[in-house]
């Protein structure tokens, strides 16, 4: 490759900007073939009341993305980033916001029509807009960073409209293992308050809270120090221009609220799980091009391994995560995220969100 | 308006604080030590190999004289050793500085003096012969040994020194008659007892009071042999008596109506004295005597840091009235002294910095520091502060290329670079080529600065995408590449490249820069 060429592909050129329309349509025509996916599974549905959408349907995202594993730095955002020394003034700050678009049913739940009356069956449907947004702090040191994020879930979805607001707090200790590699270990607590109006006649949702915690592990492969340099060798692709990590992690989440289910087919009630229990496996890949771009890719495979009872008895319960997001650092100091998320692998629900942020670094 | 600034300057010096000069939004201070008042001096023994007596007397005299010279300064003490308890001495035989060192610090003393004597008898009568060694503690003067100039601009606060001497001196051996080594006046400063023998039981010939003039004409240990009117001679212990200089006309030697010590050095170590206590008037003089030594016979080494230490006294005695032709003379004296010496070009031009602001003359006695030693630290650290700060309109710096490739070698070596190859791959022989050529390609986007400081100092910018020919003469060269730094903006600062090259005659060698990005694997 000659140093013309190089530069084109540095510069986001031609052959880049090919492949990622070529991984695009392959995702969106994936979609169209298989209407399916959703979301973490979970939760209950009262008898006679709520049927409630997953509660990780925000929080698990959060944890592999924005935490567990290792966010790609374009080459200006690495090169001007010096190990922080600990101060009350946080490091960074993050805002992200998104819109997803979600097609499908998830889980049933049953209307009470009247004394005497049959109980008269509904699915949940999901067809509908969700818009989100979520803010990040974090005071950062050498290897341990600490923060919180706050987040803001709408969701108006056919069967009923929900916000759920919520709090995180994180923490996470890196350890190098070699010039290029670190074990990374985060745990987080969340909360969210969840208020839900139903739209389907004669069914009431409750409104809920939302506990939980994760503990992740991961193993991070970026070069410690990146600089730029004058130099006696022709630019060549290296080590330096990739970044990646794989992460492992497990989620604990509980509501406040006792559910029932009606099976409508047996005519049985049902005592729901309070508890849930998420497995995900999460990786990353990503590439820098020229000083101030990088692109990278996400797979996270969620495995929801609750054993539920009621209305979700049925549903799938696992899918797969594909985020392609790209950066871009006007500044040192700034950078701006953007992207396109889409479910896969998910037989109830399809959904494809795209999402855009921004970052500072103080 | 400036000379009131300066002035204001100069009195806040004075009294201990940094002293204060204005220009613009520059600020250049000299950084001076608080005022010091605890200086010991150890004597050391002057060692006797003859055993001829004459050692110990001295000892003990030059003790006495440098009691009077800088007693009166509060806080202020000089210690004889005793030979006795240290062991050290033995060490000092040798000539060897490091042991005075060791008793330097040992006894918290800020220098220590000693040496030698032999006595040369010949028909013309005996002759003594005092080779003399000081040793400065370096811990106990700190800053006082340099000149040091401190620069605040806006942006960044510089500084740059450089010694105003060394701190071992090896004074030439001094040659006196021996009739003339213990001659002197003597005043008893107590009650006082003269005796017929050099012994504390020796009967006693005649009782003093206080404030006796009495005239010495030899030693024996500790004790001065006084002449009686009648002729006879007697002995007063040494600690009976003020041992002042000797006055105008009491030695052949004196011929200039000033009064001196036995030996030169205590002059110098007078000076050394007084220079810490800011008390520069005390200093030049004492300096000033010296040097003005009929017939001293330092080396050129030591009248050369004289020179520079009454220099730096007089610029700082009275700086309301610095002039500069009058008072850069001690360090143009110091400079036709010792020619090779770097560092006597540095403190003439860093003197005359400090005080005029100028660059006239600066910038000349800065490239002989770096023609005789092209590593001179303080040289380069004073032309890179000067680049730096020309940068504002502070200073007229004038544009050399000499000048800004040593500047531009200093800013490389104080950031982040990355080094360059001692050897050029490839080489290829050419006996057209006279010297050495290097032919320069830039395949970066922006304008190269190569700057060469060697056998030549040269500075050369390569255009984004140009080749160019370089010729140097052959040897070694240190060799800064970058960018200029308007270049930088917001960018990632571009780390530079630094190295040592060695370019050999008759050779064409090929030099590629990229701008890349780096890491650690």
């Amino acid at each position: 490759m000659n140093l013309r060429m190089l530069r084109h592909f540095l510069n986001g050129g031609v052959i880049v900007v090919r492949l990622l329309f070529i991984v695009l349509f392959m995702l969106w025509s994936q979609g169209q073939a298989d209407a399916q996916i959703i979301i973490v599974p979970i939760e209950e549905v009262k008898f006679e009341a709520p049927a409630l959408p997953p509660p990780l349907w925000r929080t698990n995202l959060l944890v592999m993305k924005e935490l567990a594993l290792p966010a790609m730095q374009t080459f200006s955002e690495k090169a001007t980033t010096a190990a922080p020394k600990f101060s009350l003034m946080p490091s960074t700050v993050r805002t992200v916001l998104s819109y997803e678009h979600v097609s499908g049913d998830f889980g049933r739940t049953t209307s009470n029509e009247g004394e005497g009356q049959q109980r008269k069956e509904h699915e949940i449907e999901f067809d509908g807009d969700v818009v989100s947004i979520y803010s990040k702090i974090a005071w950062n040191t050498h290897r341990i960073s600490v923060g919180t994020m706050i987040f803001y879930d709408s969701l108006g979805l056919d069967s009923f409209d929900m916000h759920r607001v919520g709090i995180m707090f994180f923490g996470k200790h890196q350890w190098p293992i070699s010039q290029s590699l670190d074990i990374g270990l985060t745990a987080n607590g969340n909360y969210a308050r969840n208020i839900m109006d139903s739209r389907i006649d004669n069914v009431d949702f409750q409104d809920f809270n939302t506990f939980g915690g994760n503990i992740s592990i991961s193993l991070e492969f970026d070069t410690q120090e990146i600089y730029r340099a004058i130099a006696i060798s022709e630019p060549k692709i290296s080590r330096l221009y990739f970044a990646g990590g794989l992460s492992l992690s497990y989620q604990f989440q509980k509501d406040d609220v006792e559910r029932e289910s009606f099976i409508f087919s047996s005519g049985e009630v049902v005592q729901e799980v309070d508890d849930q229990h998420l497995l995900m496996l999460g990786a990353n890949f990503g590439m820098r091009m020229g000083s101030r771009f990088a692109m990278s890719i996400y797979g996270i495979w969620n495995y929801d391994a609750t054993e539920y009872k009621g209305s979700l008895r049925d549903t799938d319960d696992n899918y797969l995560d594909v985020i392609l997001e790209g950066s871009w650092s006007p500044l040192p100091e700034g950078k701006v995220n953007f992207g396109y998320k889409r479910i896969l692998f998910y037989q109830e629900i399809d959904s494809n969100q795209i999402f855009v942020g921004i970052s500072w670094r103080f | 308006m400036m000379n009131r600034v300066y002035l204001l300057g100069v009195c806040l010096l004075l009294l201990g604080v940094q002293g204060i000069a204005y220009s613009s939004n520059v600020h250049f201070n000299f950084a001076i030590a608080d005022k010091r008042g605890d200086t010991d001096v150890l004597i050391a023994e002057f060692l006797d190999p003859g055993d001829t007596g004459i050692g110990k007397s001295l000892s003990y005299l030059v003790w006495r004289e440098l009691l009077t010279a800088i007693g009166n300064q509060t806080g202020k003490s000089v210690i004889l050793l005793n030979p006795a308890e240290e062991t050290l001495l033995e060490e000092l035989k040798q000539g060897r500085h490091e042991a005075a060192l060791e008793l330097a610090q040992k006894y918290r003393a800020s220098m220590v003096l000693w040496g030698d004597v032999k006595v040369r008898k010949s028909s013309a009568g005996s002759r003594v012969l005092v080779s003399s060694f000081l040793t400065l503690n370096p811990e106990a003067y700190s800053r006082d040994l340099f000149l040091t100039m401190k620069v605040e601009s806006e942006k960044k606060d510089y500084q740059f020194q450089e010694n105003i001497s060394k701190s071992r001196f090896n004074f030439k051996r001094f040659d006196m008659r021996s009739e003339e080594v213990f001659a002197r006046q003597l005043i008893t400063r107590i009650p006082a007892i003269l005796r017929e023998q050099p012994a504390a039981a020796a009967p006693v010939v005649q009782r003093l009071p206080a404030g006796i003039v009495l005239s010495a004409n030899d030693m024996h240990g500790t004790w001065f042999e006084v002449r009686m009117p009648e002729g006879s001679v007697a002995y007063i212990a040494g600690n009976e008596v003020s041992v002042g200089p000797r006055l105008a006309g009491q030695l052949q030697t004196q011929t200039d109506g000033q009064s001196r010590f036995t030996m030169p050095v205590e002059h110098f170590v007078e000076g050394l004295s007084y220079y810490p206590s800011r008390r520069f008037e005390d200093a030049y003089r004492a300096f000033h005597q010296f040097i003005h030594w009929p017939g001293v016979n330092a080396s050129n080494d030591s009248l050369a840091s004289a020179y520079r230490w009454q220099g730096a006294s007089l610029m700082f005695k009275d700086p309301s009235r610095f002039d500069e032709v009058r008072d850069l003379e001690a360090f143009s004296q110091a400079v036709a002294l010792s020619p090779y010496d770097p560092s006597a070009y540095n403190i003439r031009a860093l003197a005359r910095f400090g005080m005029t602001h100028q660059l006239d003359g600066v910038l000349e006695d800065l490239g002989k520091a770096l023609t005789i030693d092209n590593k001179n630290t303080a040289a380069r650290d004073m032309l890179f502060t000067l680049a730096e700060v020309g940068k504002s309109d502070a200073l007229d710096l004038p544009d050399l290329e000499w000048v800004s490739a040593v500047a531009g070698i200093e800013r490389t070596l104080r950031t982040t670079y990355v080094k360059l190859p001692s050897e050029i791959e490839a080489p290829t022989s050419d006996p057209n080529i006279e010297g050495a050529r290097l032919n320069v390609e830039n395949h970066t986007a922006y304008p190269l600065n190569l700057n060469f400081v060697g056998v030549v100092t040269r500075r050369v910018e390569v255009n984004a995408g140009d080749a160019q020919d370089i010729e140097l003469v052959a040897g070694e060269y240190e060799l800064a590449v970058g960018f200029s730094q308007a270049l930088q903006g917001r960018e990632p600062r571009v780390r530079p490249m630094y190295g040592i090259q060695t370019y050999k005659p008759n050779m064409a060698y090929v030099l590629k820069f990229y701008l890349n990005w780096q890491g650690n694997h």
